[in-house]
């Protein structure tokens, strides 16, 4: 493990959290923030306050628990393709989110949530379920088939949605498709303590597993020879990994690319210790969620991109870059 | 040190049975498993490292059964060097040796200045103290195996269990690694080595267990186990069979041509 790193990626992570919250298409000053004296809340205040710095919040964790998924996911399945929707999370939580905005009569709240979020979580917990009984075996969970079932959900969801689209009406087109561009428009806290029952445990579990992914990395017996309990460790990176998805989806729909690209840019800068990994995909991933997303309220201002847009855009012809720079190590 | 007893072992659809009645592998001494393929030497010896349940039977190490202890209790007891080895990420020789310590510590996986210790004396031993900060990606076969073995030797385990490790070799470094094994043994530690190589294990390997199809055909010091009779019946083939110059033990040698009646 490397702390130096780590330290580096979070300070990024903290200059990035206290810059993004001044950007946006209304310029807010601190002075009008924080300025004193005034009982009655300004314009100002209630947009930094209310829109800008939930907004943020959001941004950092949930990009930042995209990109721990992937770099986790990437190691559990031993391949570099994979992010956090491969197992159909995307797909199936996107079903639950379509099938809640066509039919009203499932509008509902449920404390701090939404029934748009409690249904896409519902889907995607049905397809993590589904998929891993499918998967499991008494010498513990099949990789491939984990994988191939996972894709397999995905298709047949994606196929469901067409099925949908074809009979529902323009208006709840034009929400769904606002949902699946992914957007982190939120405003208040509310969304952001919904996150916290399921993703808080779920990350706390794949930081304390990264040193076992170090094993994982090898291959099965040695890790076991090394004492690695590769059985445990791959069903609770599983779950941890499918929550967190999970309950980040269900609030700002899939956003694509952070969970894939941000682990393999860690890897190529940083080293392959994944105990410095995980933390810096966390760090790195949150970053640039937020910075994008600063992206998204200004570039078209006064209007805005969703960010999914904006995270591929950008994001990709970086990453090729970030490829074919021949100075940094193979991985 | 470490017991088996009334091993039986078979593979979901499938015919082949292992069953061995009894053996174990003491301190200080190399234990040669050798036989011909699909004799099940390589399903004794995961056996052995409780990397898979025997269908029937028990394995006791230090008295214990090895399904009642936690993986991380046997790997501080047990060192296994599996036939493949491999890694998805390219590490390098220090930190895949570091590795070896994970059963040792705690929830972060920091290594104190004893652990420190134990892999610099682990990549000594194998001979891969100066190429500590290499990639696996840089290494020749040879010197992969060492690095694992590293990996596995800073494990600081009582009883060594290797997979075929030197099958890749070349003459030299097949000779190195088994003196290397002769070294951990004479410091104490249990080796149990599985191999194609009947003359490496008679030369190097203290007791020999020849497996035939799943079962137990012989047990003993090499010049009991090896004769041309066995050999004819295991492998089908006349032999010459030699003497050591300097140990007096068996050594085969291929015939030119079939031998005529």
């Amino acid at each position: 493990m490397n702390k130096k790193t780590i330290i580096i990626y979070a300070l990024l992570f903290c200059a990035v959290a206290v810059i993004s919250p001044w950007i946006g298409s209304e310029s807010i000053s601190p002075a009008e923030v924080f300025s004193a004296g005034t009982a009655a809340p300004t314009p100002a205040k209630e947009i930094f306050w209310l829109q800008r710095i939930p907004r943020v919040l959001l941004a950092l964790i949930a990009g930042g628990a995209l990109a721990l998924t992937g770099a986790a996911f990437q190691v559990l399945f031993r391949n570099p393709l994979v992010e956090p929707f491969t197992l159909g999370i995307s797909g199936s939580s996107s079903l639950g989110a379509f099938i809640t905005i066509l039919f009203p009569c499932l509008w509902l709240r449920w404390g701090p949530f939404s029934s748009v979020q409690l249904f896409a979580a519902l889907g995607a917990g049905t397809s993590l379920l589904l998929i891993y009984t499918l998967s499991n075996r008494p010498e513990g969970v099949d990789i491939y088939t984990l994988l191939l079932a996972g894709v397999t959900i995905s298709i047949i969801c994606s196929g469901a949605i067409l099925l949908l689209t074809y009979f529902s009406d323009p208006h709840s087109l034009v929400i769904f498709q606002h949902w699946m561009m992914g957007g982190i428009d939120i405003i208040g806290y509310q969304s952001l303590f919904s996150l916290a029952p399921l993703l808080l445990p779920a990350i706390v579990v794949l930081f304390y597993h990264s040193k076992e992914l170090n094993h994982i990395a090898l291959n099965d017996e040695m890790a076991m020879g090394h004492g690695v309990d590769i059985k445990t460790v791959r069903r609770n990176v599983f779950i941890g990994g499918g929550l967190a998805a999970a309950s980040v989806v269900s609030i700002v729909g899939p956003i694509g690319f952070v969970g894939l690209i941000i682990p393999h840019a860690v890897r190529r800068i940083s080293g392959l210790d994944q105990r410095t990994v995980l933390p810096c995909s966390f760090f790195l991933g949150g970053a640039s969620l937020a910075l994008c997303d600063a992206a998204a309220r200004t570039i078209i201002a006064p209007t805005e991109l969703p960010v999914g847009i904006i995270t591929a855009v950008i994001g990709g012809p970086l990453f090729i870059r970030l490829l074919v720079s021949r100075r940094l190590h193979k991985l | 040190m470490i017991e088996l007893h009334n091993i039986v072992h078979r593979f979901p659809g499938s015919e082949w049975k292992l069953d061995i009645p009894d053996f174990s592998i003491q301190a200080s001494e190399i234990l040669g498993i050798i036989g011909p393929n699909g004799s099940g030497k390589s399903t004794l010896l995961r056996i052995t490292a409780g990397i898979i349940k025997p269908l029937e039977g028990t394995v006791r190490l230090s008295g214990k059964k090895i399904n009642k202890l936690k993986r991380k209790e046997i790997a501080k007891k047990i060192g296994y060097l599996p036939q493949e080895t491999g890694s998805e990420y390219d590490y390098t020789v220090e930190e895949l040796a570091r590795m070896g310590r994970y059963s040792y510590t705690g929830t972060f996986g920091g290594l104190g200045p004893l652990d420190l210790k134990i892999v610099r004396e682990s990549l000594k031993s194998t001979d891969m103290e100066n190429m500590s900060e290499r990639r696996l990606s840089r290494l020749s076969g040879g010197e992969k195996k060492r690095a694992f073995l590293a990996s596995v030797l800073a494990q600081s385990p009582d009883i060594l269990l290797l997979d075929e490790p030197t099958s890749s070799l070349d003459i030299h470094r097949q000779v190195q690694f088994f003196r290397l094994l002769r070294r951990l043994a004479n410091q104490g530690m249990g080796v149990a080595v599985v191999t194609h190589d009947v003359n490496f294990a008679s030369l190097f390997c203290q007791k020999l267990v020849f497996l035939v199809n799943g079962g137990l055909l012989s047990m003993g010091k090499p010049e009991k186990v090896i004769s041309e009779k066995t050999i004819k019946y295991v492998y089908g083939e006349d032999v010459f069979l030699g003497r050591h110059p300097e140990t007096d033990n068996p050594y085969l040698l291929p015939r030119l041509f079939k031998k005529t009646k």
